[in-house]
C-alpha cells in the first residue's frame, strides 16, 4: 500500500490506515524512540502510539509534496521522545539515566534550565540556513547527533568512521555553528 | 551556545530538510539490532503479523472523533452555512462593544453630572459668603 493510500485512509478516518502505517513505519519509530529513551520499553510503546495518535488527529495538515509520510512520523516520534525524556527527568529527578546516549542525557540535564529551551523564530531561520549550506555528509553528522541524537557509537557504525573522528568532526561543526551565531546575533542586533 | 540549544534548534529545522533515509538504511543493513530485540519485547510486529490497535491509542482515536463530531454538530446548530456562522461572531463582538460603549458613556455622563451638582454648591456657598459680608459692611457703616 502506497503513502497516499494511507494517508487517503487516515483523513476518512479509517483504522485500516493506521494499521497499514504501523506495518509500514512501526520499526522505524521504534528505532528513533529507542534512541532518545533507551530501552525503557514502556515508554517507547507510549511513545510511539502518542506518535500515531497525534499524527491521526493533525493529518490534514500533511502535505505530501513538501516531505513524505515517513518524514512527517520521524519528525512527531523525535519530538515525542524528546518532551517524555525531559519529563522523565524532571519527575524522576535522576542525575544520569542510563541506557541513553550522552546527548540524550545533556539535553535532559540541560532542558531544566528554562533559558535553554526558549528559541527565537529567527534563531530556527538561521539554522536552517547553516543545515541547508552544510556538505551532505557534515549534515547527516548534526541531523544524526542533534536532531536524532543517536551517539558517536552508533553514528560511527552507521557511517562508517571511527568514534574518535566522528567526535572530532562533529567538534569543528560545534564549533563553527557557535561562532556563525555569535557572528549572526551581532548582526542582528546591529 | 549549549548542546540542549542545538537540539532545540534543529525542531525548528525546515521538514524539506529532513526528507533523507538516514535511518531506513540502519534498518536496512541490520545496524539497528537494539530495536529489533525491543520490537519484540513491546509486542512488536513479526512477519505476517497483523498489527492489532492498542485499547489505549483505540480510547485516543475514538475520543478525537468524538470530540470533533461534538464540535461540528454544536457548530451546524448554531447556524448550519459558514458565512452566517461568520455574521453570528461578528454580531456578538459588536454587541459586546456596543454594551462597553454604553457603560463607559454612563459612568462619564454620571461624572459630569456629579461634578455639576458639586460646583453649583460651592459656588452658591460662596454666593451666601459674600452676601453676608456685604450685608456686615452696610450694617458697620450704618452704625457709625
Amino acid at each position: 500500500m502506497t503513502d497516499e493510500d494511507i494517508l487517503s485512509l487516515i483523513k476518512k478516518k479509517n483504522d485500516l490506515g493506521l494499521s497499514m502505517m504501523a506495518e509500514k513505519y512501526e520499526k522505524l519509530l521504534v528505532y528513533i524512540v529507542a534512541g532518545i529513551l533507551g530501552s525503557r520499553s514502556r515508554d517507547i510503546e507510549e511513545c510511539v502510539n502518542d506518535t500515531y495518535l497525534k499524527f491521526w488527529r493533525n493529518v490534514d495538515s500533511y502535505d505530501l509534496e513538501k516531505a513524505s509520510l515517513v518524514t512527517y512520523l520521524k519528525v512527531i516520534a523525535r519530538n515525542t521522545a524528546l518532551n517524555r525524556l525531559r519529563d522523565t527527568k524532571r519527575h524522576e529527578d535522576r542525575t544520569h539515566v542510563e541506557d541513553i546516549s550522552d546527548i540524550a542525557n545533556v539535553y535532559a540535564d540541560q532542558s531544566q534550565n528554562i533559558e535553554n529551551q526558549i528559541v527565537r523564530k529567527e534563531d530556527m531561520v538561521w539554522m536552517n540556513e547553516m543545515i541547508a549550506s552544510l556538505p551532505e555528509r557534515d549534515r547527516e553528522l548534526m541531523i544524526r547527533k542533534y536532531f536524532y541524537l543517536q551517539s558517536s557509537k552508533v553514528i560511527a557504525k552507521s557511517m562508517c568512521m571511527t568514534v574518535t573522528a566522528v567526535d572530532s568532526k562533529l567538534s569543528r561543526l560545534r564549533t563553527k555553528f557557535k561562532q556563525e551565531f555569535h557572528n549572526w546575533e551581532r548582526e542582528e542586533r546591529g | 551556545m549549549t548542546d540542549a540549544m542545538l537540539v532545540n534548534l534543529m525542531s525548528g529545522l525546515d521538514i524539506s530538510l529532513l526528507n533523507d533515509n538516514y535511518l531506513e538504511e540502519d534498518l536496512r543493513r541490520n545496524r539497528a539490532i537494539k530495536s529489533r530485540k525491543l520490537l519484540n519485547r513491546i509486542g512488536g510486529l513479526k512477519e505476517g503479523r497483523e498489527f492489532v490497535i492498542k485499547d489505549s491509542l483505540q480510547d485516543g482515536i475514538e475520543q478525537e472523533i468524538e470530540r470533533q463530531t461534538a464540535i461540528k454538530e454544536k457548530e451546524e446548530k448554531i447556524c448550519p452555512d459558514l458565512s452566517e456562522r461568520l455574521e453570528v461572531r461578528v454580531d456578538n463582538v459588536k454587541r459586546r462593544i456596543n454594551r462597553i460603549w454604553a457603560i463607559v458613556t454612563g459612568i462619564l455622563t454620571m461624572a459630569v453630572v456629579a461634578g455639576s451638582v458639586v460646583a453649583i454648591i460651592l459656588k452658591k456657598k460662596s454666593s451666601a459668603k459674600l452676601l453676608k459680608q456685604i450685608e456686615r459692611a452696610r450694617t458697620a457703616q450704618s452704625a457709625t
